[in-house]
């Protein structure tokens, strides 16, 4: 794995990474020199703090969960650079013929929906709602009115009736919206 | 029906015309009898006779013609003989002829100023008119007016034709209509008194409205996605054009292709110049018929609208090349230099406008009156400052109307918002009419010079160049920059609506016959390319967008947690790019979304002004309500009780008969100060009072009624839910709500609630009690009896169920609708009971508020917190102000200035009353 602290990347690690993920060697190797700039240990995985220092994910209402999200599925604090690949690869846009396993809609829409999923239980609950709203509007809204917001946004998701949001349920609620579109950038080639 | 509609333009115009040649020969007569009849008074009459027949019967009674002031009349007419020099010309609208100068020699003016100066001091002594005739008095804004009617008459009438919308677009009948009309006029040589279509005209007073209105809608997130690739066409793609076609005509005619017309090089950059320019109004008018998708909607509109610049500077630097007999490479430099200083110019004009705009409406709380036209107005200046600096105006009206949209709407008051929408949206859509009336009329004149192979060439021309342009970089934009890849069809429909149109036109019709010798033949190949884009292509192109399988617009629904997750998503994706540190759109779409919150916001809008969020949470539950409110409303204004209560009707019109009574004008005052201190809660959750259940809690109550209705269930006879059910589906289907939102259409402004509200006052002042009723539900329900329960349940069961049929356009699941009249009753019984028991007090207390209005709040205020339930109503009552977005003032002066407030206000008070009024019946 990227364990070593060497900033050469291997051949054969860079053709792992590419058949995972479907990004171009170069691209890896650009998004690889961002990963050992960001990575100020020099030990070759990064840490919550290493991504913080990001001046702009630090004015990001949503930094803190941007930064969780990559941490997911990692077992310890840090996460290597496969990982990194691995969740970055999400925003891959999405061709119709070149599809895998991480840049799909419904991946894409799970990334989205851990932006709101703040206990991680797979359900997004009012509070965690209120949570989200609070984080990103300025203020011109008075707390009565998120509330409200909030409570009107679940219950117009909420089709089994539990008061929380499923991802089911939020898939069913974005259907209309173009996820792929909106969820993809341009890695630079 | 509908061929009336069609010809009665045509009719009126033929009346007019007749007017107007009958006011020719008077002329004739006028010469005659000043020339000899000076010391006779009575000689006028005759003329006024001969003149205007109508009048002749009035005349025989001597004592009219006596009163008629013969003189004056004649002196008018007099007066008005100078009508062709504009400077004398009494008209609001500064339109000069151009086009027709050689006709209007034949109108004769044969009177010296001097003598009518003369006449003018006869005019003094008048006597009293009985009755006269002002023809000439009225004559200028009268023909401009009816001109505008009929063409909103052209425009009904095209509605009312379902086979010719079907097949032609709008504007294409509005040539041919102009064509007919302009036939006429031909045919009866009435030149001179039609208003003509000028390129003044059209840049100063056509044009702006439709740009501005344009440049409202451009206020979307479509547009700002897609702005670079929109200037990549705008610039690029216009220079393209003008250089390929302009290159390539002159290649052709020195070929010999065009006969034996020689065309020079700079002609035909000239030309091509300004036939290069696809226009906005052509483009406008048949894409928002066919209703594409909104990206390519945006591509190629918003392309039309912002090559406006590069078009002027071509045009006016090709026409300044002209005149200069060689090309240097400094004029070049120059046209580069011209073309940034035009486009950012109007630009920053624009913006500058915008935002002196928010600033102005920042402070106009208390005088809403003057918020339409401060946008409007200021929009306009805005354009004619940057003309007068020869910037772009269109450009600069774009800027403003967007700077408006983002910080100035969210400063006006609702119905501000709706003015503004409205009147913009007519006046482009009478400018946008009248563009192409004038269109056909100029088509019918002796002086097209026809060359088929210059005209057909140079069409084939600009079709071929156009295609190939968008090919190319529609090509490059893909390869670069875009995430949404435009395929092959988007880019043939996008080439293939590249309409040309009046802008074309105007162009050549403002060129120097002294420079462009050519003029006339490039004014027919221009109406030619225009009337083939108009018509063959605007005609086709529904049904390619059809036969293509374009994706169309899908119906505008609103949906909150698409507009939570809308922001979540730019936040993440701005986060994720950080991460990368490859900073592109999202980022630096995040940056300025950034400052704008922080600082911009701050500057230029009210501390109060709504946040999308709330906007759109606004709408729906507005939507929502008026979707509860008026089934329970039709059902019972039907007469048929929606429960089968004998006591019902009776019980609930004794109430209402009270609010009626005591909503007179006084009461407009007791909306006091304090009402403005209520804070924006929209149907609140009772969380916030302590005597309420809290809100999980209250939700239990709910499913747990809910579960219970389904056991119950059974007992309901089959009989009597049929009977219901078809009950509430009548009134769903007889809602007025629905009536108004089942067809979408062009023609009508979007938020269109607030003209439903003043529709249906007087039925919604009754319905909302009921609806108030429904919502309280949680906390009424241990008050009914189980009997009670039971017979609502089956009724609610039926009701969901109505709703949650598809033409019910929000459904909120967790709250259905049940009968509302039951739980009112108990309600009222146990607040009677409540209040007769435990506080005997009130009842003098809330007679004494009657005489003392300002003091009346604070009573409320007490009685509020005394029970729980009129807190309630005090909660739905706040949101219903919220949404009808006026912060009641009770200044009498202001109320009597809006009386549309002072209605809310009205209404208002008869709710605040209400829950008074159910205290006091029973007593």
């Amino acid at each position: 794995m990227g364990n070593k602290s060497s900033l050469m990347l291997q051949e054969e690690e860079i053709a792992e990474i590419q058949d995972e993920t479907g990004f171009s060697p170069s691209q890896i190797e650009r998004l690889y020199s961002r990963f050992t700039s960001l990575d100020k240990g020099d030990n070759g995985t990064l840490s919550r703090e290493d991504f913080l220092r990001i001046p702009e994910l630090a004015i990001n209402p949503l930094g803190d969960r941007i930064v969780h999200a990559f941490f997911t599925d990692a077992h310890d604090d840090r996460i290597n650079f496969r990982q990194f690949m691995h969740v970055l690869s999400r925003f891959r846009p999405l061709k119709k013929n070149r599809e895998n396993k991480f840049n799909s809609r419904e991946e894409k829409l799970r990334f989205a929906f851990r932006m709101y999923d703040l206990d991680d239980d797979n359900k997004i609950s009012r509070d965690e709602l209120l949570a989200v709203l609070h984080m990103m509007v300025g203020a011109n809204i008075s707390e009565e009115q998120l509330a409200s917001i909030a409570d009107r946004t679940i219950m117009e998701a909420d089709t089994d009736g539990d008061q929380m949001i499923s991802f089911e349920e939020f898939c069913a609620t974005l259907e209309r919206t173009d996820v792929e579109e909106k969820m993809s950038i341009r890695f630079l080639h | 029906m509908t061929t009336i509609f069609l010809l009665s333009p045509v009719v009126i115009l033929m009346v007019q015309l007749l007017c107007l040649n009958s006011t020719v020969g008077t002329i004739h007569l006028v010469d005659v009898t000043e020339t000899t009849s000076s010391s006779q008074p009575w000689n006028g009459k005759e003329v006024l006779d001969h003149t205007h027949p109508t009048q002749h019967q009035k005349s025989h009674d001597p004592e009219v013609l006596r009163a008629v002031p013969s003189k004056t009349v004649i002196n008018r007419l007099i007066r008005r003989l100078s009508w062709n020099e504009p400077a004398s010309d009494e008209s609001y609208e500064p339109v000069h002829n151009v086009e027709e100068g050689g006709r209007r020699n034949g109108s004769n003016s044969t009177y010296l100023p001097q003598e009518a100066q003369k006449h003018e001091v006869d005019h003094e002594n008048h006597g009293i008119h009985v009755a006269s005739w002002r023809w000439e008095y009225v004559k200028t804004p009268f023909i401009y007016t009816s001109f505008v009617i009929i063409a909103a008459l052209c425009k009904v009438g095209y509605h009312h034709a379902n086979f010719l919308s079907t097949v032609l677009p709008e504007s294409c009948l509005l040539i041919v209509l102009g064509t007919a009309v302009g036939t006429i006029i031909y045919l009866t040589d009435a030149t001179h008194p039609v208003p003509q279509f000028t390129s003044r005209a059209f840049f100063l007073l056509l044009l702006p409205p439709i740009v501005l209105e344009s440049a409202y809608s451009l206020h979307d997130r479509a547009f700002f996605n897609n702005l670079g690739t929109i200037l990549l066409y705008a610039v690029l793609g216009t220079l393209i054009n003008c250089f390929l076609i302009g290159l390539s005509l002159y290649g052709l005619s020195e070929c010999g292709a065009m006969g034996d017309t020689k065309l020079w090089i700079i002609e035909c950059l000239v030309f091509s110049a300004l036939i290069s320019a696809v226009d906005p109004v052509a483009v406008l008018a048949i894409f928002q018929e066919i209703g594409v998708n909104k990206v390519l909607y945006f591509l190629v509109f918003g392309e039309s609208l912002l090559n406006d610049a590069s078009t002027v500077v071509l045009y006016t630097m090709m026409v300044g090349l002209s005149s200069s007999s060689q090309v240097t490479v400094n004029q070049i430099g120059l046209g580069i230099a011209a073309f940034l200083c035009v486009s950012l110019g109007g630009l920053i004009i624009g913006i500058f406008m915008g935002i002196v705009t928010a600033l102005i409406t920042k402070h106009t709380q208390e005088v809403r009156v003057v918020e339409p036209l401060a946008l409007l107005g200021i929009a306009y200046l805005s354009y004619l400052l940057a003309e007068m600096i020869h910037f772009s105006g269109i450009i600069s009206i774009i800027a403003c109307g967007l700077v408006q949209a983002q910080y100035a709407f969210f400063n006006i008051s609702r119905k501000t918002y709706t003015t503004v929408k409205y009147f913009s949206k007519m006046l482009s859509a009478v400018c946008d009419t009248i563009i192409f009336l004038f269109l056909g009329m100029v088509l019918v004149n002796d002086r097209h010079v026809w060359q088929t192979g210059f005209v057909l060439w140079s069409t084939c021309l600009c079709l071929l160049v156009r295609f190939f342009s968008v090919y190319l970089l529609t090509f490059l934009a893909n390869y670069f920059q875009r995430l949404h890849i435009i395929n092959l069809e988007e880019q043939f429909i996008m080439a293939y609506g590249g309409l040309r149109g009046a802008v074309a036109f105007s162009l050549v019709i403002m060129l120097d016959e002294k420079i462009i010798p050519n003029k006339s033949l490039f004014v027919t190949a221009t109406l030619f390319i225009v009337l083939f884009t108009v018509f063959i292509q605007g005609s086709t192109i529904k049904p390619l967008v059809t036969l293509l399988k374009i994706r169309r617009q899908g119906q505008q629904c609103y949906s909150l947690f698409e507009e939570v997750n809308d922001k979540v998503v730019n936040n993440v994706m701005a986060g994720i790019e950080e991460v990368t540190g490859h900073h592109s759109e999202n980022y630096w779409k995040q940056i300025l979304y950034y400052y704008d919150e922080k600082y911009l916001k701050k500057w230029l809008q009210q501390s109060t002004s709504e946040n999308t969020l709330t906007r759109v949470y606004t709408k729906m539950v507005l939507s929502d309500h008026f979707a509860h409110l008026y089934g329970p409303a039709t059902a019972i204004e039907d007469n048929k009780p929606l429960l089968l209560h004998e006591n019902t009707d009776d019980d609930l019109a004794a109430p209402l008969d009270n609010i009626f009574i005591t909503s007179d004008e006084d009461e407009e005052s007791k909306c006091s100060p304090k009402s403005e201190k209520i804070t924006f809660k929209i149907d609140q959750v009772p969380e916030s009072t302590s005597s309420q259940p809290s809100f999980s809690k209250r939700r239990h109550t709910l499913s747990a009624l809910r579960a219970s209705m389904r056991t119950s269930k059974h007992r309901a006879t089959d009989e009597e839910r049929d009977d219901t059910s078809k009950l509430l589906q009548k009134a769903l289907r007889d809602n007025p709500y629905y009536k108004y939102h089942q067809k979408y259409n062009r023609n009508l402004v979007g938020d269109d609630q607030q003209e439903l509200a003043s529709h249906l006052r007087a039925r919604k002042l009754r319905a909302r009690r009921l609806t108030l009723a429904a919502a309280l539900s949680g906390a009424a329900s241990p008050a009914l009896s189980t009997d009670d329960i039971n017979a609502v349940q089956s009724h609610k069961e039926e009701s969901s169920d109505t709703f949650s049929s598809p033409r019910c356009s929000v459904q909120l699941p967790s709250s259905p609708l049940y009968d509302p009249t039951s739980i009112l009753l108990a309600r009222a019984n146990r607040r009677r009971s409540i209040m007769s028991t435990r506080y005997p007090k009130l009842q003098k207390a809330n007679t004494i508020s009657i005489d003392s209005p300002s003091d009346e709040h604070d009573t409320l205020h007490q009685q509020e917190a005394l029970t729980d339930s009129l807190e309630d109503i005090k909660e739905v009552e706040s949101g219903e102000e919220n949404k009808n977005g006026n912060k009641k003032r009770s200044k009498k002066k202001q109320v009597r200035i809006f009386s549309e407030t002072a209605e809310n206000g009205k209404d208002e008070t008869c709710t605040d009353r209400s829950p008074e009024n159910i205290k006091e019946t029973p007593f």
